[in-house]
């Protein structure tokens, strides 16, 4: 019988989760001008998730500018090239994007990838990281850590946030995929929501570029509570959540922690 | 109708029942609301309302207070003289903020619904929904009753909406995080405040128009309410983590006066004569009194836990 439930219970989730993501998908269908946004990476990634939660607020805000974002699942990267979508948020390594990067410097290219790239290689104009370098990570660690504190670690996003609506988010997030947001989910909304607003603001027509828009004039703050920002190497300047028992313990900003790990370099 | 709605304003302006002269301040964290005798500057009693009680405002005919208690889902209904819940009903979800039209009908904005609904008082009737952005927050109704502003929190929109029609006139992006509005006392200029990057704009209500814009001059501000002097002259903001109250010129938004309150203010309401205003300060669990002639604190007082909203009967 218990094994019954839980079969049943595993069928209903599959059934909520797959109906939430074709519904934010047809949901696309209705409204005057598409806006394709390509999505590399797993689609049964916390970051894609993450994505379709950041595409059901994106057209919550778009149905009322006439806006409609479509995100699109790809596994070529020449596509980029031949359909020129308005942007590209991409969990693969960004070693792996340095050809489509250079390719098309008009397209922004979201990195949501933890993966780390030395310093050197990170001032390609049109290649934004959501994600804090991992240096960030261990220098937010390290910096907690100093005052004698107990050990703890340092992420991007966490269940049992809050402030700023965190609360809400988390609590529409859980209630769309049946998942707890956590980082990787997080830098996938982050990434189409900063991005869509972004462009509502500037003008899908507007002569100014995509790229200078996000540089400049990001005015997002991802329910952190604070202006989001991209700094000279293009990485989202954010809070880091500190985390101890599973519970947040601090929060640490990234603006100085990167800086400090790059020693004099910049891109500018 | 339009013209009906203006002359209902009117009447129901001038067809009040003698003043309490009493603040109702909706305590977040004790679930009450605490009655002040604004001749006294004391508390006079305490009430029990319910579950996380938010936004509070006063029956046009003074009759009756309303105090949105998101965490029950529900509207509790007061009696301002005999300081007691004769009644509750039913809002929609997590009722967060509302604006009392002149008609006596309530625009309130639905948190988890995206989604404003318009509701009798009077019946517990729930007379419209109207779609809008994700967590709807601020909402504020035109003093010619004819239009009703909401913000979207998580969407960075103010909706203007015509009334009686309930359809949405435009839809206009705002910095992010918006969290109050408050029309301008002809009716055609709309305020709105942003709490990241602490953000004021001043937009045409008819054309959804920016007209401008200003930043507060403190990096800790994230502005919450904001109201207008009764004059028009001067825009009252309040600060939030900057623990300040802003002046600003309404006409040019220019910064005049700062008044520091306590921590994180939140609520704000003016005396009916305009000379005083009352802040709720959430940090401090307190609500502070400013004489708006020399722009001083007058007095402090304090209250249960998170005070959040504030509504005087005077």
């Amino acid at each position: 019988m218990k094994n019954e439930k839980s079969i049943l219970r595993h069928y209903f989730t599959i059934l909520k989760t797959s109906s939430f993501v074709i519904l934010c998908l047809l949901s696309t269908l209705a409204y005057s001008k598409d806006l394709p946004l390509y999505f590399y990476g797993d689609m049964s990634s916390n970051e894609w998730y993450g994505a379709i939660q950041g595409l059901q607020e994106a057209n919550a805000q778009g149905k009322f500018l006439q806006l409609n974002y479509k995100l699109i699942h790809k596994t070529k990267l020449d596509d980029v090239k031949a359909d020129k979508p308005y942007a590209v948020i991409s969990s693969l390594s960004p070693a792996k994007l340095r050809q489509a990067l250079l390719a098309n410097p008009q397209i922004p290219f979201l990195n949501i990838s933890s993966i780390a790239e030395p310093f050197s290689r990170l001032c390609t104009p049109n290649l934004f990281y959501i994600r804090p370098h991992p240096s960030s990570l261990v220098a937010a660690e390290a910096a907690w850590k100093a005052e004698g504190r107990i050990e703890a670690k340092a992420v991007l996003w966490h269940h049992s946030f809050k402030k700023y609506a965190a609360a809400q988010l988390n609590k529409r997030y859980k209630k769309n995929t049946d998942r707890r947001m956590n980082s990787e989910s997080w830098s996938g909304w982050a990434s189409v929501k900063l991005f869509s607003d972004t462009l509502a603001r500037n003008g899908p027509e507007s002569e100014i570029s995509i790229v200078n828009f996000l540089k400049k004039s990001l005015a997002f703050d991802g329910q952190k509570g604070r202006d989001l920002f991209f700094n000279s190497y293009n990485y989202l300047e954010q809070p880091l959540l500190v985390i101890h028992d599973d519970k947040i313990v601090a929060e640490i900003s990234t603006s100085q922690l990167l800086s400090a790990e790059s020693g004099a370099f910049s891109c500018k | 109708m339009k013209l009906i709605l203006a002359i209902t304003a009117i009447i129901v302006a001038t067809n009040t029942m003698a003043a309490t002269n009493r603040a109702f301040v909706s305590n977040e964290r004790s679930d009450s609301v605490s009655v002040i005798d604004i001749l006294t500057n004391k508390v006079i009693k305490t009430v029990q309302v319910g579950k996380r009680p938010r936004g509070v405002g006063i029956s046009p005919d003074g009759n009756e207070v309303y105090v949105a208690i998101s965490a029950d889902n529900a509207i509790a209904v007061l009696d301002p003289v005999k300081m007691e819940v004769i009644r509750t009903f039913a809002s929609g979800d997590d009722p967060e903020a509302f604006a009392i039209h002149s008609n006596g009908n309530l625009y309130i904005s639905n948190e988890e619904d995206a989604m404003a609904s318009v509701y009798d008082p009077r019946t517990g009737a729930l007379l419209a929904t109207i779609d809008v952005g994700i967590e709807p927050e601020g909402v504020a109704v035109a003093p010619d009753g004819t239009r009703v502003a909401v913000t979207s929190e998580s969407t960075n929109l103010v909706h203007i909406i015509d009334v009686p029609e309930h359809t949405i006139q435009n839809n206009v992006l705002v910095g992010a995080r918006p969290r109050s509005v408050v029309f301008s006392n002809d009716s055609q200029i709309i305020y709105v405040t942003a709490e990241i990057g602490g953000e004021v704009k001043k937009i045409a209500a008819d054309t959804g128009n920016l007209i401008k814009k200003t930043t507060l001059p403190d990096q800790n501000a994230k502005p919450k309410d904001v109201l207008l002097s009764r004059d028009g002259k001067n825009l009252y903001v309040a600060g939030g983590r900057a623990n300040k109250i802003f002046i600003l010129d309404a006409e040019s938004l220019d910064h005049k006066n700062s008044i520091p309150v306590g921590k994180r203010v939140w609520g704000l309401a003016l005396s009916r004569d305009g000379s005083r205003l009352y802040t709720t300060d959430g940090l401090d669990h307190q609500v502070t009194v400013i004489d708006t002639k020399s722009e001083k604190v007058k007095a402090v007082i304090k209250v249960g836990k998170f005070p959040w909203g504030i509504a005087l009967d005077d």
